[in-house]
């Protein structure tokens, strides 16, 4: 089979700006239809500009929305985002990449800017989520690629995920504790984000005493059911000047993609996904793991996040249990993971999230994430993992 | 010379016991001699038990499924009332779709009546090798002096004029309008009139004898010449009363008395006595088969036995075997799999069709009837069906079918399931097949039977089961599930027989 994926021929070349960040509240938004999300976090993302920004200025849009085809609820493409902001003059995207859509939207956005297409551009993830009962939503969705026999939604995340916690615990030891770990870890982290749906902290016990979902995996290790909606601009290195003294570069990017059925899969203890993402991003900001100050994980599950850490090579394979437990990924830690709360804590609206790791990421390296900033935070990193591990998408971020 | 050639049974594990039944409805009054009875799981019906009676008789007989000429498929338990559920057997079991597929039904007399076509096509030379699956999962209404007798089962009958292991000596009919159990068109759940006593001895008695006494006639033999009766079972007793009024010794019926441990099978009910016979007897016994259906009538057959019965017995799975694996119900659990107890719908569907009608013409064949690739360069089992090698490549394949066994790779244990019927906690696991190439390739995933998740672990084996997977719109799905098997190594073990690798 084809190994590693694309050569990146430029390296270290690849610098597009970040100047400006915006996002509502993630949480059961139930009086804000979905374009008012879209509104909300739109002006959110003009404020954050430092210098003040021309609508005129932004050249082209990207939404990033899984649900529409989810849940049928919105399926209108690009015009889901033109209409509610009435910027009807200028192109506009859509993409669905699973739960990596958000990430991808701003890699496909920053492309265009690299490309020389566009100077200004934005990019909206945009999701509803709780328009359906909560457990009509992923839990109930949807695994067409995943189960050859029995009813395809018996393939939720929940099962293909904890298949991955199980064959952990049996190759490296991994416990339901170490799992419980990410959860309390977030959980923590997210009593200090304002825009996080869960802001207080839970115990081990708790989180191990929860209702079972999918076995291994409880309730508590699993991220809810959240609507939300984030926003960036991107634009020129050069350009950005004229918008803030401060901006935020993506230096790298990368994008993974591993066999659609479940049962395909080379492995089941690691996301080669990952892995291929996070090697194309590494090698195009010229950097190592080591130099990650800040990193946000896609923690749908509890598990995910753990086998990640190996996966980008924060901690050696098999070890990331023995790496929670040593308080690396901790807020103070060696090296903090998912101090937004994460998607655990933070919540999950699909297409908004890897948006939204990217207002963290735009904060964090801008010094201004307040009781959860990382101190002299230089170099950030945002993970978003797609299905099952079918698609993962890794950008990473300097201030300089 | 045309008989018998193969034989296989399928009783489902779940029993539920007369006292059981009894103690919510202490007056129903009492069926005699009927000490439990077996209970169709969620994920089973009259499809899924002809489908593993069939890769039994088909494995006992050493025939391939390309090899049958004609299918008969008799129930009056179908889960449709238009739609044929030969066609479904058929797809499953890769009998070629030229052969003839045929449908009996309406009532429990309908398994003799195919048998009886089935000869008749074998004799005229019309065809060489016909598959005859009888089987049913009758319910019956809450309290109803019926709810203690009606089992489900199915069994299936390999039919030929070579290594014939019972041959037919001889048929006779007698049908007869007098009835007491029915069920009208829309009705899931039998009706009948509250006169058991008129039943037994009008009804069933007075058709099996009749039809057992113009076949003696026929053949010319006194009863006395008959080591074996095997008859439809409405009850514990009344096949003793038949051999009696067919001056057949008592002991004849001994083997063929299953009803007091799975009950009223049905269609199933006299093939499932007649396997006891296949299985006990010795070449040159003489065994008499009679069916009975209310309404309807019966079906007499008499078979010996022949030398070539000796040769196959050790490759027959015994009704011993088939009915190891017993759990019991309680009433509720009982009345939940029945449908006397409506199970609420799963969760809200979002999403339907999963296969829309389209992807039943693309899909079928794989889905139902287990073809894969095989990679010709790096020896990947591709399931299902890839144009480039998902492990290499490679564009080369040949077609095979999928192997029956595995083990588990990785599992999880869904206590939320997306579906119904079935109960939580549903185990789900990918699984490694044997024999099966590949590192991305030779897997397979889905979900187990009913288990207790306790047992199961990574590396466990299982075996490919086939069983109902949900329904849409009132049209059951179809698919195939994970059993977990002793850890015996045993290749053989499996209900097909093992895999069968070329196609």
């Amino acid at each position: 089979m084809q190994e590693g994926g694309l050569q990146v021929a430029r390296q270290k070349s690849f610098k597009v700006a970040v100047v400006g960040a915006g996002m509502t509240r993630f949480g059961e938004l139930f009086d804000r239809s979905y374009e008012d999300m879209i509104v909300e976090a739109y002006r959110a993302c003009l404020r954050s500009v430092d210098k003040g920004i021309d609508e005129k200025d932004i050249q082209a849009a990207w939404l990033a929305t899984v649900q529409g085809s989810l849940i049928r609820r919105e399926l209108l493409s690009g015009t889901s985002l033109a209409e509610p902001l009435g910027l009807l003059s200028i192109p506009m995207t859509r993409i669905e990449n699973l739960c990596a859509s958000g990430s991808d939207a701003i890699r496909n956005a920053a492309c265009a800017v690299m490309a020389g297409l566009y100077e200004t551009v934005l990019v909206v993830g945009a999701e509803k989520m709780r328009d359906v009962p909560s457990r009509a939503s992923l839990v109930a969705n949807r695994g067409v690629m995943s189960h050859l026999w029995w009813h395809p939604r018996g393939a939720t995340a929940p099962m293909v995920f904890g298949q991955v916690g199980t064959a952990h615990m049996h190759a490296y030891g991994t416990t339901r504790e170490h799992f419980a770990r990410v959860a309390v870890k977030n959980h923590y982290h997210g009593k200090f984000n304002p825009h996080a749906f869960y802001r207080f902290e839970i115990t081990i016990e708790q989180v191990l005493n929860a209702p079972l979902v999918s076995w291994p995996l409880g309730l508590y290790d699993c991220c809810p059911t959240t609507d939300g909606a984030a926003a960036v601009i991107l634009t020129t290195p050069e350009r950005a000047r004229q918008y803030t003294d401060r901006p935020v570069y993506l230096i790298g990017t990368g994008l993974g993609i591993d066999v659609g059925h479940s049962h395909w899969r080379s492995t089941y203890t690691e996301w080669p996904a990952n892995q291929q993402a996070a090697k194309e991003a590494y090698a195009m900001a010229g950097i190592t793991p080591r130099e990650v100050d800040v990193a946000e994980l896609h923690d749908c599950f509890t598990c995910t996040e753990l086998v990640t850490y190996e996966d980008l090579g924060f901690c050696e394979k098999g070890r990331g249990g023995a790496w929670i437990e040593s308080g690396g990924p901790w807020l103070g830690g060696e090296k903090p993971c998912n101090v937004s709360g994460g998607l655990k804590a933070k919540g999950h609206p699909v297409g908004a999230t890897g948006v939204a790791q990217a207002c963290e990421i735009f904060l964090q390296l801008r010094g201004e994430a307040g009781q959860r900033q990382v101190a002299n935070a230089r170099i950030g990193l945002t993970h978003n993992i797609g299905g099952a591990g079918q698609v993962s998408c890794v950008n990473i971020y300097s201030n300089e | 010379m045309a008989g018998i050639v193969g034989f296989g049974a399928y009783v489902p594990g779940l029993r539920i016991a007369t006292k059981e039944i009894k103690a919510v409805w202490p007056a129903a009054g009492s069926v005699p001699g009927i000490k439990e009875k077996a209970v169709a799981d969620f994920d089973e019906d009259v499809i899924t038990m002809s489908v593993m009676a069939a890769e039994r008789a088909l494995a006992h007989a050493g025939v391939r499924a390309e090899e049958v000429d004609a299918l008969y498929v008799a129930t009056t338990s179908a889960p449709y009332e238009e739609k044929s559920v030969a066609a479904v057997i058929q797809t499953v079991l890769g009998v070629p779709a030229e052969a003839l597929a045929v449908d009996f039904g309406r009532t429990t007399r309908a398994g003799t009546a195919a048998l009886i076509n089935c000869l008749a096509q074998i004799k005229a030379g019309e065809i060489n090798l016909g598959l005859v699956i009888a089987g049913d999962n009758r319910l019956a209404r809450a309290g109803d002096l019926l709810e203690q007798s009606l089992g489900a089962a199915a069994v299936a009958l390999v039919v030929g004029k070579e290594k014939v292991i019972a041959e037919v000596l001889g048929t006779a009919s007698f049908t007869a309008e007098f009835t007491n159990i029915w069920r009208p068109v829309g009705e899931r759940l039998l009706r009948r009139h509250d006169d058991p006593r008129l039943e037994r001895e009008y009804g069933y008695q007075r058709a099996v004898v009749k039809a057992g006494q113009s076949l003696l006639a026929r053949l010319g033999l006194p009863g006395t010449a008959f080591h074996y009766l095997a008859t439809a079972e409405p009850d514990g007793r009344s096949i003793q009363g038949v051999a009696k009024a067919l001056g057949i010794p008592a002991e004849a019926a001994g083997p063929a008395n299953l009803a007091p441990l799975v009950g009223d099978t049905g269609t199933a009910s006299p093939f499932l006595g007649l396997v006891a016979v296949l299985e006990q007897g010795k070449p040159a016994d003489k065994a008499l088969v009679i069916s009975y259906g209310s309404g309807a009538g019966s079906d007499a057959l008499a078979v010996m036995l022949t030398e070539e019965v000796a040769a196959q017995k050790q490759k027959a799975l015994t009704l011993a075997e088939v009915t190891r694996e017993k759990v019991s119900l309680n009433y509720p659990a009982y009345a939940k799999r029945v449908g006397l107890l409506p199970v609420p719908p799963a969760l809200p569907d979002p999403i339907s069709g999963y296969l829309t009608q389209p992807g039943m013409l693309r899909d079928a064949e794989y889905l139902l009837g287990l073809s894969a690739l095989e990679c010709t360069e790096c020896g990947s089992l591709n399931y299902p069906h890839r144009d480039y090698c998902i492990d290499c490549r490679s564009q080369s394949f040949k077609q095979v079918k999928l192997p029956r066994l595995g083990r588990v790779v990785t599992y999880n244990v869904q206590y939320v399931s997306p579906i119904g019927p079935e109960e939580v906690p549903v185990v789900v696991c990918t699984v490694k097949l044997d024999g099966a190439g590949g590192v991305r390739g030779g897997k397979v995933s889905g979900a187990m039977v009913a288990v207790d998740p306790a047992q199961v672990k990574i590396g466990l084996p299982v075996e490919l089961v086939f069983r109902r997977c949900g329904e849409e719109l009132g049209l059951p799905k179809y698919g195939y599930k994970f059993k977990p098997l002793p850890e015996t190594g045993d290749a053989g073990r499996g209900a097909a027989g093992g895999a069968s690798k070329e196609l």
